[in-house]
């Protein structure tokens, strides 16, 4: 199977810093990956990598089926829609069009030329005079007119307002039906993840925490609700995300991908994705990846 | 329509010009404030140069072969008053600096700056053939602009030199009328890129390569240029090209006198000339010193090494550009990000 993104023991470092350490992942194309981590977590630092802005400390990063990430294939293949858009503010949209055209072997105008009709975004404005919204609208469109196999969004969401973020997704969801492009988005708005993603990464400090397709992640994790004193014996039989208890009653989020494991005395609920991702973020040290009892398959996929 | 495709399937070949449109569009305006100059420039030249030609002749310059004769000799002074002064020009020498640094320095660093990079470096054609196509374009806009430059000065004051002979190196006759003038633009270009790259800061690259670029030729001009080549020297007169570098004198006995020595001679020389209003035959310093067995060494680079000269500099300078360039290719190749 084709993979979307593909690293193996990728690392890159500022200075003394380590941004992202010790990353390997297999994400299968034709997925809507969402990526997400609070700020400082390594996000944009794997994006600019595997769009090939930045060059690896440690490892390699394929993309679109294996294209070493920054190589003149890869950069066919693969579209970015950079944070705040990164367009030429000064030029007007249909400059930055022609721009697009100039730049790529591969571009649709026609297409670029009437979704901007459709989005009622006039071509002789300059980007710089337009909204917030728009803006982001004519990047998606640059992107979507090299018809990439991969498209790579860093933080697409962050500066617009509830509509504009609305119509953005849609606008992205409706290229993904069209095209079946693979999409990778990073993001810190955890909301979003449930309606549009189908795959999930959660990163944090730098390394991947979570890493899988999002039915599999929910079907793995249950909370369990039963008495606090005999949580504990609980919490040793299954890798606990989160552990809440509040007087009598504990509440543990665990990972199992076996239905009957329930302990007598206690019962069990699904999860939502939000939820678990949120849980996962409040636990830097919760990892699917190399808790105390990995769970088979995974492993296989992100490490 | 069937047309044979010789290229791998999937795989088009990248539109013709295209970086070198994205370029034109990118840097249009800067290029009619360049012209705009360069006009200007041109105007003021071009009717500068035309009067001057009507001067020369109004004043009957052609018919002098040499200037010894003391009616050609006030005819050429006549010419030289007539001109403007050349201290205005002086701004030329500084031109190289600026167009380098203005347009060197924010070529890289302003996408760095407003985050552009992102998107300009993440198309198909990629970065490498992105600021190789960029860099050979904007070089050779201004390589020929600094020419235009020199040429019309060089026109403008073609009669003035005609007439005063001056030595290679006087009067901007080297910065404009040879090659060296579009070399320093190139050194001063390259540097402001490569700085821009550097420091990822449009201002910082803008004001250090215009500073040290400008101070580089200052110095080359007035103090470094002079030790290209080892002048020659001789006891007798240079040709009136040729550009004199130091002036020494040596006294009967053969020492080589000091520079307080020079100036006491020199003293003594206009004490014993004639009061003003008293008529008499003046005698030049260079007979009177050689009536008393002084000697005047001069020393000098011929009128023949103004090439020489030109092809040192423009080499060196070269040299320097092709490094700064290479680094800045590397650099925006395997560096950024």
């Amino acid at each position: 199977m084709s993979t979307a993104i593909e690293a193996s023991g990728l690392g890159k470092r500022y200075g003394r810093t380590w941004a992202l350490r010790d990353c390997s992942l297999a994400i299968p194309a034709g997925h809507v990956v969402g990526l997400v981590g609070p700020n400082g977590a390594g996000k944009t630092t794997l994006l600019s990598l595997a769009v090939g802005l930045a060059t690896p400390t440690t490892g390699e990063v394929r993309v679109a089926g294996g294209r070493l990430a920054g190589s003149a294939a890869a950069l066919d293949a693969v579209a970015f829609v950079a944070q705040e858009a990164a367009l030429y503010r000064t030029l007007p949209v249909a400059d930055m069009l022609r721009i697009g055209r100039s730049l790529n072997r591969r571009w649709d105008d026609e297409r670029a030329r009437a979704r901007l009709a459709e989005l009622g975004i006039p071509p002789e404005k300059k980007v710089g005079a337009l909204s917030g919204g728009q803006r982001s609208q004519v990047a998606l469109t640059l992107a979507l007119a090299k018809r990439p196999e991969l498209l790579i969004l860093d933080e697409p969401l962050a500066a617009l307002d509830p509509m504009a973020r609305h119509d953005f997704m849609a606008a992205l969801m409706a290229a993904v039906a069209e095209d079946g492009v693979s999409v990778v988005f990073s993001s810190h708005v955890v909301a979003e993840l449930e309606r549009v993603c189908d795959y999930v990464v959660v990163m944090h400090g730098g390394r991947i925490q979570v890493c899988g397709d999002a039915e599999d992640l929910v079907a793995g994790h249950h909370v369990l609700t039963g008495p606090a004193d005999r949580a504990d014996a609980v919490a040793e039989r299954f890798p606990v995300v989160r552990d809440r208890r509040a007087f009598a009653q504990a509440h543990l989020l665990i990972r199992s991908t076996d239905p009957v494991a329930v302990p007598p005395g206690w019962q069990r609920q699904p999860v939502g994705l939000e939820e678990l991702v949120l849980a996962y973020l409040r636990e830097p040290s919760a990892s699917v990846l190399d808790g105390p009892r990995p769970v088979h398959g995974e492993q296989a996929a992100c490490r | 329509m069937t047309t044979a495709s010789p290229l791998p399937a999937g795989r088009k070949p990248l539109p013709r010009l295209g970086v070198a449109w994205v370029t034109w569009r990118q840097h249009r305006s800067a290029f009619y404030g360049l012209l705009g100059m360069l006009a200007g420039f041109a105007a003021l030249m071009v009717a500068g140069g035309l009067r001057a030609r009507s001067t020369y002749h109004r004043l009957g310059l052609g018919r002098c072969a040499s200037f010894t004769g003391d009616h050609c000799q006030a005819l050429r002074i006549q010419l030289f008053d007539w001109y403007p002064q050349q201290l205005p020009f002086l701004f030329l020498l500084l031109l190289p600096a600026a167009f380098g640094a203005f347009f060197g320095g924010p070529l890289v660093a302003r996408e760095l700056e407003t985050g552009t990079y992102r998107f300009a470096w993440t198309q198909g054609v990629g970065r490498t053939r992105w600021i190789l196509t960029k860099l050979l374009l904007i070089a050779a806009v201004l390589a020929a602009v600094a020419e235009a430059y020199g040429a019309l000065y060089t026109w403008y004051n073609a009669p003035l030199d005609h007439v005063m002979r001056f030595g290679f190196n006087d009067y901007l006759g080297f910065e404009l009328g040879g090659v060296v003038f579009p070399v320093q633009t190139l050194l001063a270009f390259s540097a402001g890129v490569f700085a821009g790259v550097l420091t990822r800061r449009t201002l910082v690259a803008v004001g250090t390569v215009f500073l040290a670029s400008s101070g580089l030729i200052l110095a080359l001009v007035f103090k470094l240029r002079r030790y290209y080549m080892t002048p020659l020297v001789t006891a007798g007169r240079t040709g009136p090209r040729d550009w004199v570098v130091a002036q020494a004198y040596v006294d009967p006995n053969g020492h080589l006198l000091g520079t307080s020595d020079g100036h006491l001679l020199y003293t003594k020389y206009l004490a014993q000339l004639p009061m003003s209003g008293d008529p008499g035959p003046s005698v030049s310093y260079r007979d009177w010193l050689q009536a008393r067995h002084y000697t005047i060494v001069t020393s000098y680079h011929p009128a023949g090494r103004f090439w020489t000269f030109q092809f040192i500099e423009a080499g060196w300078m070269s040299l320097l550009i092709l490094l700064l360039g290479l680094a800045t290719v590397w650099l925006v190749h395997r560096r950024i990000g």
